[in-house]
């Protein structure tokens, strides 16, 4: 039988579909936890699973418990599943050195940021092309939020949140970003930063089913396959490398990628007011 | 008047609810129209726009709202009621001016019964049912869809070839038939000189340079880049070598491709052997004797396969163009002297979109003793260590899969290339780049625009730094070739009539 692969903190329970994508399908248990399954390895995360026997819309079937994962009528044991550590260890930099790696990315990869993301917030003048009315309004919301990111930080959190296009709207790609920063800012100084986690978690999550998982990975720290290899080669290894690992977390078609990211440089490059004196 | 729905179960990327936005945009009648996810957020947005209607009041943040604002309540229903079959088509539809999107090859069919050749692209998996589907019905394939077995590839030809259909690709993404270009292909003059090649932008940048110079195509068949495998056996090369043998409007024959297997280029020169037409031959990197032994007039570059063939077509002297390229030969060296008093740095870069005039500026440059590194180079030796990196003279593919895994390919997005270019014009030991610009329908539509800012960065960065390029294209384009050529030109960019040109411009620059 074949192996399978699965992340390291998938939810337990009897699972139905929830909806179908090209190369991946989400389901839900009755707890209203989110997993999801598909064959492309590069997807791996700490709720999903990845079989080659994934084909969308086929599996109709999923339990987990500790003894099995079991998709439609196929029974996997614990030694027949390869575990994803969603874990990510940070170097051993100082903050000036951290921002120091992500202003050079920037500025050497501000094109590569597809059209829309919320780059603009940290570079004005990169790539956003507003086109309806309620792109124009939405980003002067988002313009209006990052101005209070420094000294209103929740508040900046709370403007943010739910506000864009997409599965995952764009704002709440970049607070999930932020939730990432805060765990590097909480490793590089040392600092226990959980009460804004917290505070940022609960500011945010809403009832969008999908930014509501992807807040709750964020806030426990839980890294994807694809933000792992991008935050890997910017901080341990050399530019050039972080360019495929950034167009991989980007991806094709959309800017959930780019916005968590800009997210995570944002807290990171601006250390709002609130972490010094948490 | 605004119009508002609540979809619910739907579940669309970003990029999908722009595109399909946009769409919705452009129908008679629609001022303005947004396509969210419902949360509270974004609904107090779309009230700020003045885009929500009581129908959507009730929404959860786990709905699709879409709402038309427009001048009648007709034109916003008749909007709305387009936003599924929309959403459905983004990534499907070509042209505007297609009003039919069949959705699979039955329906294709009956929409039109005369259809002698289908187009197909789709992702690999499916691809050979399809193909095989599209030969059961007796129609030509072009398969741009990669990732196809050899197996299946053999298995397609043989079938095409016992149907006396052509099999072009897997893998194909030029063709033109009967006039019509086919993928990415360029809009060149009608005439009666027949191609056939394993390489797209080699047929590109050939036939284009055949219309430039007032010859003309009467068809040119893409065979994919392993028909002239060992294991493919140049099934499809040698159909459609007795195609164009047959074919009326043909009177000159025009091969390109790498070199073949030898057991294959035994088949084929038997082939040419037999042809009662004149066969032009550039077999990339194979020497000369190889191609006369064949019985073909051998090319040493695809600009000059072009115009042995225009010339063939015309019956002019052979000799005239030897002797037009050593008079431009002359002209270029004295180009190359003047450019080369102000040069600073010691390197060539090369940045290409398009994959054979990729290998074709590493040939010319090895034929001249100027060995290059690359991601595809000619000597396994030369292998770049990492491709986001350059080393002493590079010569880069930015069409492979490298560099396009997750990407639109370079000729469409020129994100990837632009940045590298600033990267090398940041290497004070970098003396030149040379890049390709290939036109033609698929192309990025308007290339001048994407490049000539970033060559002007990069020229401040490094104002020594000499840009030498080629445009692959007509006037006829879509982006006009002409226009094209003449913006790089006033952005002072070297601009030469071929890829041959540009690399020999280089080479004598840089030695």
């Amino acid at each position: 039988m074949n192996k399978i692969s699965a992340g390291d903190r998938l939810p337990s329970g009897i699972f139905n579909p929830y909806a179908g994508f090209k190369r991946v399908d989400n389901f839900v248990n009755t707890s209203g936890d989110m997993l999801a399954i598909s064959n492309d390895p590069s997807l791996l995360a700490a709720n999903t699973i990845i079989t080659d026997a994934f084909s969308p819309g086929k599996i109709i079937h999923v339990e987990i418990s500790d003894k099995a994962i079991i998709l439609n009528n196929k029974k996997y044991l614990p030694d027949q599943i390869k575990i994803f550590h969603s874990d990510f260890t940070y170097p051993n930099k100082n903050l000036a050195e951290i921002q120091h790696t992500i202003r050079t990315f920037i500025n050497q990869n501000s094109m590569l940021f597809p059209a829309g993301s919320l780059l603009f917030l940290l570079m004005p003048g990169a790539n956003s092309s507003p086109g309806s009315t309620f792109d124009r309004l939405l980003r002067k919301e988002f313009e209006q939020a990052f101005a209070q990111f420094n000294d209103h930080f929740i508040e900046s959190i709370r403007s943010f949140r739910s506000k864009g296009r997409g599965l995952t709207p764009s704002g709440d790609d970049f607070i999930a970003g932020v939730l990432y920063g805060i765990h590097c800012l909480e490793t590089i100084s040392g600092q226990n930063h959980r009460n804004i986690i917290k505070q940022v978690y609960e500011t945010a999550a809403g009832e969008n089913l999908f930014s509501k998982t992807m807040l709750t990975m964020a806030r426990e720290a839980r890294y994807f396959k694809r933000l792992q290899d991008f935050l890997d080669t910017l901080f341990h290894k050399k530019n050039a490398e972080s360019n495929a690992a950034f167009l991989q977390l980007t991806g094709v078609g959309e800017t959930s990628g780019a916005d968590l990211i800009s997210g995570f440089f944002a807290v990171l490059l601006e250390k709002p007011r609130i972490f010094e004196i948490s | 008047m605004v119009k508002a729905i609540i979809k619910k179960g739907s579940y669309y990327d970003s990029v999908t609810l722009m595109l399909a936005t946009q769409e919705i945009v452009r129908m008679p009648g629609v001022d303005d129209a947004s396509i969210v996810m419902a949360t509270k957020e974004n609904l107090a947005i779309l009230k700020n726009a003045g885009m929500l209607s009581v129908e959507v009041e009730n929404a959860t943040s786990n709905d699709l709202v879409i709402s038309v604002k427009a001048q009648s309540k007709k034109q916003a229903e008749a909007a709305i009621d387009s936003v599924d079959q929309v959403l459905q088509d983004i990534g499907k539809k070509t042209d505007e001016t297609t009003r039919l999107i069949p959705k699979s090859l039955d329906s294709a069919l009956q929409a039109m019964p005369d259809a002698s050749l289908a187009l197909i692209s789709v992702a690999g998996k499916y691809a050979v049912a399809e193909a095989r589907k599209a030969l059961e019905n007796n129609l030509h394939v072009m398969l741009f869809s990669d990732n196809v077995s050899l197996e299946d590839e053999l298995s397609l030809k043989r079938f095409a070839h016992d149907k006396g259909l052509l099999m072009m690709g897997p893998d194909c993404g030029t063709a033109i038939i009967n006039g019509i270009p086919l993928a990415f292909a360029n809009v060149v003059e009608r005439g009666n000189i027949g191609i056939i090649g394993a390489s797209g932008t080699g047929i590109q940048e050939v036939s284009s340079i055949i219309s430039n110079h007032g010859g003309g195509i009467s068809q040119a068949i893409g065979t994919g880049g392993r028909d002239l495998h060992k294991e493919i056996g140049g099934v499809m090369f040698l159909d459609a070598l007795d195609a164009l043998a047959s074919d009326d409007e043909t009177d000159v024959i025009c091969l390109i491709s790498k070199p073949p297997h030898p057991d294959v280029l035994k088949k084929i020169s038997k082939s040419i052997q037999k042809q009662q037409k004149p066969v032009v031959a550039l077999f990339i990197g194979a020497d000369r004797k190889t191609v006369e032994d064949s019985g073909a007039i051998p090319a040493s570059d695809l600009e000059e396969a072009a115009l042995l063939a225009v010339a063939l077509s015309k019956q002019e002297e052979l000799q005239s163009v030897q002797e037009n390229l050593t008079r431009r030969s002359t002209e270029i060296l004295d180009q190359a002297q003047i450019l080369a008093k102000n040069i600073k740095g010691k390197y060539l870069r090369g940045l290409f979109s398009g994959g054979t005039l990729c290998d074709e500026a590493q040939l010319l440059l090895a034929d001249h003793g100027l060995k290059t590194y690359s991601n595809t180079p000619l000597d396994a030796d030369y292998k770049l260590k990492n491709i986001w990196k350059s080393q002493k003279h590079t010569i880069i593919d930015m069409g492979e899969d490298g560099f396009t895994s997750g990407r639109p390919h370079p000729m469409i997005d020129f994100g990837l290339r632009n940045k590298r270019i600033l990267e090398e014009a940041a290497d004070k030991d970098v003396a030149l780049i040379l890049f390709d610009v290939v036109l033609g329908y698929g192309a990025h539509l308007n290339p001048a625009e994407e490049l000539i800012p970033i060559i002007k960065k990069a020229k401040k960065t490094n104002p020594a730094l000499i840009f030498v390029c080629s445009v692959t294209g007509t006037q006829a384009d879509p982006q006009n070739a002409h226009r094209v050529e003449q913006a790089l030109k006033d952005a002072g960019v070297e601009v030469m009539p071929s890829m041959a040109a540009a690399t020999e411009l280089c080479l004598n620059i840089i030695q």
